[in-house]
Formats: structure tokens, sequence, C-alpha cells
């Protein structure tokens, strides 16, 4: 009897103890455990998905950057290309320019040669008036109507080698 | 059978409730001690591990900051990791609480035994017949929630599901039934056999020690149990692993197969 006592006894002593650290042991700390394995998942997935964003964006930057690259290749190669452009425009326009000068140019040395010619028949016909004048008022002779003439007509060879 | 569970011509190191009745001599509180030593050993251990566990939970933080909690810590999650690697996750949670307890209990039992003043309970087989017991009740409850009265009868005469098998049901019901006795008897004969014998390999030499210089009539001795003190250590624990790892693959066994693959 005694002996079935102390059975019954020493299962009610592990029931006692199985209470207990359901309690303490079992409830508390296996919960606690979990808790704190979950939360160091936790992080290391954001740790893992910190490192993946960080990838995407170092790929996105390094797109982004050859993108730059290029554009300002691009556009570098636009303004050589519009440089260019422009300075042929200046060179065109200044040739239109010159070849306008130029034409102007001849234009007024036409005109003045013209009006040249005309002062020069102006002055011819002066000349030759004033020499009928003095012809008439110093016709002594025929040697000295010659010379008279030979002076006239050496007269218009310097004032034509003058013009030209 | 209570003598012959307990020989008292066994060598045993002295407890202090021995010490307690060889002080008080003969008389009822002599009797009760000495009938009730080995409950009273297994109630103080289960005080002792109770308020260790009670003291650790009551301070517990989810970044362990002291050495205690992280002790237990690593006590409760080995085995967890030992019960869920068997059991798998769900169904080793169902069952940790019995079966951490159980080698708690067992292993400090066990190890009691070598503290100076206290007992292995489990070198008396009430202790490991009524832990074997309650293994036993467990798995049969466990079996009969799990699979139901009818599942559970139905594992118990080996699942017929045909003439033959229906016409070997009530042999295949008695060697069910004769298994699922002997096993709990195996475990507690085990753990009973094993922890007694190391208690008395301690109790031989710690008395040959004592009486090596007898003759001189001088208070000394040598500490020849010493080595062995390692090695029931050794023997503690894995008595009390073997214990929890067999109850444990009793329970699995009981499980619904379809959830486990097999078994």
């Amino acid at each position: 009897m005694a002996l079935l006592a102390q059975f019954v006894v020493n299962i009610l002593a592990f029931l006692l103890l199985l209470a207990i650290l359901k309690k303490f042991a079992w409830g508390t700390l296996l919960k606690l455990i979990d808790e704190r394995r979950e939360k160091i998942a936790a992080e290391f997935r954001g740790i893992d998905q910190a490192k993946e964003e960080l990838e995407k964006l170092k790929a996105e930057y390094q797109q982004r950057l050859e993108k730059i690259e290029e554009e300002a290749r691009g556009k570098i190669q636009q303004a050589i290309s519009e440089g260019r452009r422009i300075g042929m425009e200046i060179e065109e326009d200044a040739r239109a320019h010159a070849r306008t000068t130029l034409e102007k140019v001849k234009e007024t040395a036409a005109m003045e040669v013209a009006k040249a010619r005309s002062e020069l028949k102006e002055q011819v016909v002066d000349l030759a008036i004033q020499i009928t004048h003095k012809v008439l008022q110093q016709h002594l002779d025929e040697e000295t109507d010659r010379r008279m003439i030979e002076g006239f007509i050496q007269e218009i060879h310097t004032l034509d080698k003058e013009h030209d | 059978m209570h003598e012959a569970a307990a020989p008292a011509h066994l060598p045993e190191i002295p407890n202090f409730i021995t010490l307690i009745t060889h002080w008080v001599g003969h008389g009822p509180v002599t009797e009760f001690l000495h009938t009730w030593e080995n409950a009273i050993f297994a109630f103080l251990i289960v005080g002792i591990v109770g308020a260790v566990a009670a003291f650790v939970a009551r301070s517990v933080s989810l970044v362990p900051g002291r050495r205690r909690q992280v002790a237990i810590e690593a006590v409760i999650e080995g085995l967890d990791n030992m019960v869920c690697g068997v059991l798998g996750k769900k169904e080793g949670r169902r069952y940790l609480p019995f079966l951490g307890t159980l080698f708690l209990f067992i292993l400090s039992m066990n190890l009691a035994g070598l503290v100076p003043g206290f007992k292995s309970p489990t070198s008396r087989f009430e202790m490991t017949f009524a832990l074997a017991f309650s293994v036993f009740f467990y798995v049969q409850w466990t079996g009969i929630r799990r699979l139901g009265l009818v599942g559970y009868l139905d594992h118990m005469i080996g699942q017929p599901r045909d003439a033959a098998g229906w016409i070997l049901s009530p042999l295949m019901l008695f060697i069910h039934g004769i298994g699922e006795i002997v096993r709990p008897v195996s475990l507690a004969l085990r753990l009973f056999g094993n922890i007694m014998g190391e208690d008395t390999l301690l109790g031989v030499f710690v008395m040959l020690g004592a009486l090596t210089f007898a003759w001189s009539h001088l208070p000394i001795g040598i500490p020849l149990h010493l080595p062995f003190v390692l090695l029931a250590v050794i023997f503690s624990v894995v008595q009390a692993l073997v214990f929890t790892m067999l109850s444990m693959i009793y329970i699995y066994m009981m499980l619904p197969q379809e959830e486990h693959g097999g078994h």
C-alpha cells in the first residue's frame, strides 16, 4: 500500500513540475525564444531587402550615369555640329558681305572713273576753248601754232597718264 | 517487494534524511522519513527546478543580459531542437512540455545523487515506474486523442483491411498490448538499474575510501569514488536522454501516419 502511495506521489511530483515548467519555462521562455528568432529572421530579411534595394539603386544610378554620359556626349556632338554650322554661316555671311562690298566698291570705282572721264572731258573742252582763245589771240605764225598744238597734245597725254 | 526494491545491504552514500533518522533514532518520524525519503527528495528537486525556472522567467528579456537566462535558454532550445527534430515543428511544440519536463526531472534526479546530502530518487523503482506509467498513460491518451477511439483501437489491432487481417487482429491486439506495456517497463527498469548501479558503485568506493585508513582510527580517507563521479554525470545525462528519446519515439509511433510519412 505504501508502495502504491509512493508511486502515486511520485507521479504527482512529476505532474507538479510539469505544471510549473509549463507556466514558467515552456510558456514564457519558448515564446521569448520564438519572438527573438522571428525578430532576428525579420531583421535578416530586412537586411536582405535593403541589400537588394541597394543593388537596384546602384544599377539604377549606374544606368542614369551612363545615360547622363551619353547625353553629355550627344550634347557635345550637337554643340560641335552647331558650332560648325554657325562657323559656316558666319563664313558664308562674311563671303557674301565681302562680295557685296566688292561689288559696291567696283560700282563706286566705275562711277568715279565715269565721273573722272566726264570731268576730263569738261577739262579737255575747257582746255580746247582756252587753247582756241589763245590760238585766236596768238595766231602769229605756223611755227607758233604748231608748238601750241603740240603742247596741248602733250598736256592731254599728261592728264591721261595722271588719270590712269 | 519493498525490501527487494530497496535492499538494505547495498552500500549507499548517506543523505541528510538518513543522518536525521540516525540522530533521531527509531520512532514514527524516522519511519515516515524512511518510507517517504524518495518522495521527499523528488519534491525537493521539483521545488528547486521549479524555483529556478520561475526565478529566471521573472526577469527574462528579449535581449538576454544575464548568464542564467542564456544558460536556461540554451537548455530549453536544445530540448526544443531535439524534440522538433524528430516530431516536426508543429508536433514537437505540442509534446515538448511533457518530454522536456521528463528530461529535466530525470536529469535532476539522476544528478542529485552526486550532490552531498542528496539522493537520486531514480535509483528507486517506485520513481522510475511512476515516470514510465506517466509515459504509458500519456502515449495512450495521445493515441486516443489524435486517432480517435476507433482509430486507436484500429491501430491496436494492426489496422486490418482484409479477412486475414481481421483473423489476426486478436493476435495483433495481444502483441500490441504487450508491446505497449513492455515499453514503459523497459524504460523503468533501464533507468532504475543504471542509476541504482551507479549510486551503488559510488557508495562502494566511498566506503572503500573511508576504510583505507580505518586501521589508524583517524577521520581520514581517500576519495576513491571521484573518478566515477564523472562517469556518473555522463550516465545521468545519457539515461535521461535515453528515457526521453524513447518516450518521444513512442509518442511518434502513436501519431497519425499520414502526417509523418509513415512509421
